[in-house]
């Protein structure tokens, strides 16, 4: 029977880079000198399932580059090699290659065979190294000593109780080949306990009955035998203990060293599994699975639970919700009309109904929700490189990475954040020594914090550094006349000209970022999401960017206005004021668009009916209302006929069966089943300018 | 009764298409009747700015928004006041962007007639003034002319925003 491999393509793809994360973010954690051996198990599974997958499809430069990096783990895992900070950039350097790979894979475009030959030269170079300490460029810490001194280990004997759940071979283990593994590593003397083991029409031939209490004998570290069972982890009860007297035969092997070889074996495991194994070491036959326990208990935190669903199902949820809140809006307002005595429960039983649809379009939204640490968990590998890069100490700080938000609007807001976090570690933070002789530590720190406001969310990136600089700000900003010699500007006022559009400079460009380089274009991606970025800084103690997002990209709160016969929504954020114009406050220029005086600026005035070329309730400006709306940090009034109500609208796409207009953004559906157009505001701008422009 | 639908199996097996049939004025049209998604009286549209004058706005059908087409206004016929029994043909149509749903504004609807594929007769060439090329063929269905219509090229365009490939 022949499968087609490529239906699972996708899938593979998609977990492979999820794993590659994960394999990314334990990376970080490790420790040079003292690594966790749970972590270095993490990542080796990783390498070694991509390594299965990719063969599996036949992608063989994959399997081949992760086959090295899978060798040179399993050097780390058998603590026969040293994590060193060398190593640890070796492996980061591969996550990076396994995942352009991976891509061009996926892309079917060609890999880039020489940055893969060139790191696998490197990893396979580390490996053939191992064996002399010295050459590694990091030092040795001196936790390593015990384990070096452990290597000429004598014999141990290891009782190990092997208590497979009947799940065991459903997720594809096989006990034969666990107990052949461990006979590859000593004298392996097995003892079946079949107890468990029905009667033969009660037998489920899917399950495993078997239990077995092995006994191993020889040169063995725990770690080789528990890595044996690697993968029945969660699938089995397992207990290893090392017998207390030496076996009678060991002594042959190496007499002298027998004695001592125990108290730094002990060493060795303590210092590497600080917390959770000293139970493992001390296992009593009371807490049996104890030792295994601790690994699912970490894997848990990826995968809660949870499942994969394609954005489209959601989005068709979303869709019929939105449905029914309008049914249900329509239904009260059709209520509301009926009177006498089983009127009052017909409002009641609306009542509720109204209640549990906005319960319902709450939880449909909730599941578009994603922590926000879908995208803070890139930072902590940009910060470590560029921070190496610059020869500056960072330390980055998250707060906040649980707080959720509109998968589209994450999306959206990485790029600004990396931007952000990249001037903070190059610009913010100062060289280690200019920190020392300002009176800080020379560690700096970059802070990212994450949290929920009101019905948005706010995002601050932020570092103790040096500060903005006021004086050099005002004195760019004057030279390129973006304002005047003798403005007088607040300091607020000052460090917003960073935001303005050819505020960047090109001296100030280095390879990673300039300060300002480019802060326009982080404000107008937050402005297209509906959000603000502000900026607070305090010299020489650091500077603070703030970011208000709204949770979500399909509801908005607009300002609904009428037209002649036509409702348009206005979004609330573009609005600042609406006022009634008095006759006489309106001037013309050149005889053709008329202004008004708003605040300190003229105001040009733009009719909504003639751009849309509707047939207004009143043409004369002081009979309708203004709504001075801002895009783009152009202000326009806005003529409109009345104002009619605020609300919450559910956003839907002009372009699902039209096509984009401009000065729309897209359509809502109103209590009463009408459309409603949201406007645009920047777009609508732009038409007007083209317009008096014409 | 059953020669009825045997008389149908038979038109199937000859090649021949459903097709639903409405009136413009005298005139009788046809569209395929896959491509109908819905058929649904008049209510008032809401106006998209900048459309051409045809695509009389947007309505909500079952939660998506529908660009609405007057079809008596993109064939230059005299305008129809609407009324009560005006009807809307919600049709689908395929365009290198994917598929597009829209409504027909005609006159009427008429009825479900089957056309065999030898019965359909290309339409004449009329010259410059008169555009057949969303014309699909004629077809004569007991006496009547009915001229049937290919959506993608008719609306297409207007909707979309996509000028379609003429040869697709």
């Amino acid at each position: 029977m022949a499968i087609d491999l490529a239906q699972f393509h996708d899938a593979f793809f998609e977990e492979s880079f999820e794993a590659l994360d994960s394999m990314e973010a334990a990376l970080l954690q490790l420790n040079p000198g003292a690594p966790e051996p749970e972590l270095i198990g993490t990542i080796f599974r990783v390498a070694h399932s991509i390594k299965g997958g990719s063969a599996t499809f036949g992608f063989s430069e994959v399997a081949s580059f992760t086959h090295t990096c899978e060798t040179l783990l399993d050097e780390l895992r058998a603590n026969r090699m040293q994590v060193t900070r060398h190593v640890t950039d070796l492996l980061l350097k591969s996550v990076d290659v396994m995942r352009d790979m991976l891509r061009s894979v996926q892309r079917k475009e060609a890999i880039d065979q020489q940055k893969v030959a060139d790191l696998q030269f490197d990893l396979e170079l580390a490996i053939a190294q191992k064996n002399q300490p010295a050459a590694a460029p990091a030092p040795a810490p001196a936790a390593a000593a015990p384990v070096e001194a452990a290597k000429p280990a004598a014999a141990h004997r290891w009782r190990i109780m092997f208590r497979p759940y009947p799940q065991l071979f459903v997720h594809g283990n096989d006990p034969l080949r666990m107990l052949r593994e461990l006979g590859e590593l000593g004298q392996l003397t097995v003892k079946l306990d079949g107890n468990a083991l029905p009667a033969l029409e009660e037998l489920e031939p899917e399950s495993c009955y078997l239990a077995w209490e092995l006994t191993l004998d020889g040169d063995v570290k725990r770690e080789a035998i528990s890595s044996v069972f690697d993968w029945a982890e969660g699938d089995c009860d397992l207990e290893i203990t090392e017998e207390t007297a030496p076996v009678a035969a060991a002594p042959a092997v190496a007499p002298a060293a027998a004695p001592e070889v125990k108290p730094s074996n002990v060493v060795n495991i303590a210092d590497a599994k600080p917390s959770a194994e000293p139970a493992l070491q001390a296992a009593t036959p009371a807490a049996p699975s104890a030792g295994v326990e601790a690994a699912p208990k970490a894997g848990q935190m990826t995968d809660g639970g949870s499942i994969r669903v394609s954005t489209e199902k959601i989005d068709e949820l979303m869709n019929t919700v939105g449905e029914l809140v309008i049914t249900q809006s329509m239904l009260t307002q059709l209520g509301s009309k009926f009177s006498g005595a089983a009127a009052e429960q017909l409002r009641s039983g609306l009542a509720a109904l109204e209640r549990n649809v906005r319960e319902l379009q709450e939880s449909v939204m909730r599941v578009r929700m994603l922590p926000i640490s879908f995208v803070f968990s890139r930072f902590p590998r940009m910060v470590r490189d560029l921070s190496q890069r610059l020869g500056k100490q960072v330390d980055l700080k998250m707060t906040g990475d649980q707080t959720e938000l509109d998968k589209t609007v994450m999306e959206k807001i990485g790029d600004p954040l990396v931007h952000l976090v990249r001037n903070s570690v190059d610009h913010g933070i100062e060289m280690p020594d200019v920190r020392a002789a300002g009176g800080k530590t020379p560690n700096g720190t970059v802070f990212l914090n994450a949290y929920h406001k009101g019905g948005s969310i706010t995002i601050e990136v932020g570092d103790d550094g040096g500060g903005l600089n006021k004086e050099r700000i005002l004195k760019k900003a004057r030279e390129r006349n973006l304002v005047g010699a003798n403005d007088p500007l607040s300091e607020e006022q000052i460090y917003d000209l960073i935001f303005l559009p050819g505020f960047s400079t090109a001296e100030q460009t280095t390879d990673i970022s300039g300060r300002g380089v480019g802060m326009d274009v982080v404000r107008r991606n937050i402005k297209e999401l509906g959000g603000t970025i502000e900026v607070r800084s305090t010299p020489t103690k650091g500077s603070r960017f703030i970011i208000t997002l709204p949770l979500t990209l399909a509801i908005v709160d607009g300002q609904s206005v009428a037209v002649g016969t036509e409702t348009y929504i206005v979004p609330l954020i573009t609005i600042i004021e609406s006022l009634q114009l008095k006759q006489g406050m309106v001037n013309r220029v050149a005889g053709q668009g008329e202004v008004f005086w708003f605040r300190d600026a003229y105001v040009p005035v733009v009719r909504l009916h003639e751009l849309f070329g509707l047939e207004p309730r009143t043409k004369q400006l002081h009979e309708g209302l203004i709504m001075v709306v801002e895009g783009e940090g152009r202000k326009v009034g806005l003529f409109v006929d009345d104002l009619l109500g605020q609300q919450q609208v559910v956003i839907k796409s002009l372009e699902t069966n039209f096509r984009r207009v401009d000065g729309v953004s897209g359509a809502t559906i109103l209590g009463d089943g009408a459309v409603a157009l949201i406007l645009d505001v920047p777009g609508l701008i732009r038409v007007a300018t083209q317009r008096m422009a014409a | 009764m059953t020669n009825q639908v045997a008389a149908q199996i038979d038109a199937a097996a000859a090649g021949s298409n459903q097709v639903l049939t409405f009136t413009l004025g005298d005139e009788t049209y046809g569209v395929d009747i896959l491509r109908v998604q819905e058929i649904r009286g008049w209510s008032p549209v809401t106006r998209i700015p900048q459309a051409p004058s045809h695509v009389l706005g947007v309505l909500n059908l079952r939660g998506s928004i529908v660009p609405i087409v007057d079809l008596r206004m993109r064939f230059n016929l005299q305008h129809a006041e609407y009324t009560p029994l005006t009807v809307i043909i919600v049709l689908s149509v395929q365009s290198p962007i994917g598929r597009r749903d829209f409504g027909v504004v005609v006159d009427g609807v008429s009825d479900v007639i089957d056309v065999a594929a030898n019965d359909v007769k290309p339409a004449p060439e009329f010259g410059a003034h008169v555009s057949t090329e969303f014309i699909e063929g004629l077809a004569s269905v007991s006496g009547r002319m009915v001229m049937l219509l290919d959506i993608d090229q008719l609306i297409g365009a207007d909707v979309t925003g996509v000028a379609l490939n003429p040869a697709a």
